[in-house]
């Protein structure tokens, strides 16, 4: 009886100091749904995988809680609630405002934060969120960087396509871009509308065809295949220009959904990671494919890279369990090394990173990299 | 004038995709009182057919469409006999569910056993090939969109006048009992209706799939949506009113893209939906539709 009492007390004692390393994240992951091809979770479990099995002892270890959120943001929301009841401390789900903004407030009374690997929106960053950080620069900084890529290729005129359907992201994103345009020289002919979800773009081609000059570049910030349709329609109809926009081209379907090496030359995007064939991000796409995760490309990339600057901020605060800490380790640290290639730091603008915009092209039918700058010039972001 | 024109094309284009699918939807609500909301996972079937058609390395764009056809009009078929014919006899409201059913159910198969996320179909991209028409230029798809549905609806008025089955499908749904009186077996008369639907539906994933260049669980979800607003404002049941709504629908969102300013281009469904709001507001029963008093009999 003694013996097991002696027994039973030592696996509590080690399995509680064990669990004090164990660094709890909750993903309410978009794996359906309109925001499907932008989830991170799959790359953050696998480097969670990677983490664990390299981990001495002693080491912080991760455990990732995950479901599927169908880019909803009231499942979102209640998956996030069962994570912070199950004590994550670190949350993060479908990445827009309305679902991250009440996370972040739920998660306040939890001492938790929510640290989003790919959240562009300025909203974010302007609604006084105290335990919120976002891995990527807010989408002003990535138009800059387009507007400066463009303007230098010889674009001086720009049509702007924008809608209210995702927030800041697609009706602010195409605004900025023409306020740096602008800047440079360029002129912003006009703006059109659209709905997420489009996939005939007649009306709005038909418009912009009829334009005098036709424009050089027409800027959009939407999803795929609505935007790879968009080029494939505008290419069909003669158009010479290019269509540009944001990370959220940044899906390997892109390529299909264009439909041909000439209307993908038309492309360029700004997105975060250059996920170029033999970059870093490349190779821990692929390690997690050959590990059996059903990976995509840049945003589990994003996702490795928040597993592993969490778990070194864990590492820099001492604990796991208290999420504040960790936020205050994350801004405290002068730089962190990037698996995807590359450093980030949040000394300066403590919720986002400064980092360079890859702006990426193609020729031949395969992504290049045509810029890798940091822009100057901030349309919004202060 | 050129312009004109081609916006013209463009909302006749809309048009005749939702009144493909809105017909679809109103040939079996006119028999069986059943709004069926799975019509979009026939042409999901439809598109992921061509899909493994394509894994299995067969790419010839007529061959894939042809079976893609097919392949909605059995699944249609199918979702008949083994879904909708069980509750046939049961309150509308559980026909309803039964459809929501059959839709989540496939919807989740594809996204289970295929993939949630989009996958490529660029096997129909040829129909995107810009063409001269009397020096407009028009995209191949659009005048084919337009062109076939205007066939298909010729050869289904033909159907329907013409032929035994036909006339029996448009006395049922006048009056089913009295058909069934006849002699006719309401299975056979069902399972026509259903295999037509499939076949509008496999037409429309073509043009659809054509298009978007890609294939995801959920994308009959909005065309039927569109389709069933098409319907409401030509009249539910009301085969007519079916094409009708769709090229009002095609026309009206069109316009409203065009028109509305674009500080306020969030207001763009809310306008759409306000007019047909107003319009129902003028005509119940929709343009087409009959009026149905309470106690009436026939729809």
């Amino acid at each position: 009886m003694l013996k097991t009492l002696l027994a039973t007390t030592a696996t509590l004692v080690l399995s509680g100091a064990a669990s004090a390393e164990v660094l709890k994240i909750g993903l309410a992951n978009p794996m359906t749904g309109d925001y499907a091809p932008y989830g991170e979770g799959n790359g953050a479990a696998c480097m969670a995988e990677i983490i664990n099995e390299t981990a001495a002892a002693g080491d912080v270890t991760v455990e990732i809680m995950m479901e599927d959120s169908r880019s909803d943001p009231q499942l979102t929301l209640s998956l996030a609630q069962k994570y912070l009841d199950a004590g994550a401390v670190i949350v993060h789900g479908t990445p827009f405002p309305d679902s991250l903004i009440p996370m972040a407030a739920m998660a306040q009374g939890y001492g938790a934060i929510v640290y989003s690997p790919q959240i562009t929106q300025v909203e974010m960053h302007e609604a006084g969120l105290t335990n919120f950080t976002a891995g990527v620069a807010p989408d002003d900084v990535g138009a800059s960087a387009m507007a400066s890529t463009v303007y230098a290729k010889g674009a001086r005129n720009a049509v702007l396509m924008t809608s209210e359907d995702a927030g800041s992201w697609t009706a602010g994103t195409p605004v900025w871009f023409g306020e740096a345009f602008e800047a440079l020289g360029g002129k912003v002919m006009a703006k059109l509308n659209h709905s997420i979800g489009t996939s005939d773009w007649s009306p709005q081609v038909t418009e912009i065809m009829a334009m005098s000059p036709v424009p050089d570049v027409v800027h959009i910030c939407s999803i795929v295949p609505d935007v790879g349709i968009l080029a494939r329609q505008l290419v069909s109809a003669g158009y010479a220009g290019l269509v540009v926009g944001c990370d959220g081209f940044d899906d390997p379907s892109l390529e299909a959904t264009a439909g041909s090496p000439e209307v993908l030359s038309h492309i360029m995007f700004a997105t975060h990671v250059p996920v170029l064939p033999d970059s870093e991000a490349a190779k821990f796409v692929q390690t997690c494919k050959d590990r059996g995760y059903s990976v995509n490309g840049i945003f589990d990339a994003l996702g490795g890279d928040m597993v592993r600057i969490l778990v070194e901020a864990a590492s820099d605060a001492g604990t796991t369990t208290d999420g504040m800490a960790i936020q205050t380790a994350l801004r405290a640290r002068a730089s962190f090394d990037l698996m995807t290639g590359g450093s980030l730091s949040f000394t300066e603008k403590g919720t986002w990173p400064i980092r360079a915009v890859p702006i990426i092209g193609f020729e031949d039918g395969k992504r290049v990299l045509v810029s890798y700058d940091t822009p100057s010039f901030l349309p919004h972001t202060k | 004038m050129d312009y004109a024109l081609q916006q013209f094309l463009n909302a006749a284009s809309f048009g005749a995709e939702y009144a493909l699918i809105a017909l679809g939807l109103a040939i079996v609500f006119s028999l069986m009182g059943l709004v069926n909301f799975a019509h979009g996972e026939i042409i999901a079937i439809a598109s992921y057919a061509a899909f493994f058609l394509i894994l299995v390395g067969i790419d010839n764009p007529a061959v894939v469409a042809l079976v893609a056809i097919a392949a909605s009009v059995l699944g249609a078929i199918l979702f008949e006999r083994v879904a909708f014919r069980p509750v046939r006899h049961a309150p509308v409201a559980t026909g309803l569910l039964t459809a929501f059913g059959v839709s989540i159910v496939v919807q989740n198969a594809f996204l289970l056993f295929v993939s949630p996320r989009p996958r490529p179909l660029p096997v129909f991209g040829g129909l995107n090939r810009t063409v001269e028409l009397g020096g407009l230029k028009v995209q191949l798809l659009q005048l084919l969109e337009i062109g076939v549905t205007l066939a298909a609806i010729s050869a289904l008025l033909v159907f329907l006048r013409r032929s035994t089955l036909g006339l029996a499908m448009r006395a049922a749904a006048r009056d089913f009992n009295t058909v069934r009186l006849m002699g006719l077996r309401a299975n056979r008369v069902i399972a026509t209706a259903f295999a037509i639907s499939g076949l509008l539906a496999g037409i429309a994933a073509v043009f659809i799939v054509a298009r978007r260049g890609s294939i995801e669980p959920d994308m009959g979800f909005m065309p039927v949506l569109k389709a069933f607003v098409a319907c409401v404002i030509g009249g539910f049941g009301s085969l007519g009113g079916a094409v009708l709504g769709g090229f009002v629908l095609g026309f009206v969102e069109v316009g409203i893209l065009l028109v509305l300013p674009q500080s306020m281009g969030g207001l763009k469904d809310a306008v759409v939906f306000s007019l047909i709001a107003l319009l129902l507001v003028a005509r119940p029963q929709g343009i087409l539709g009959s009026r149905v008093e309470l106690g009436d009999k026939e729809r």
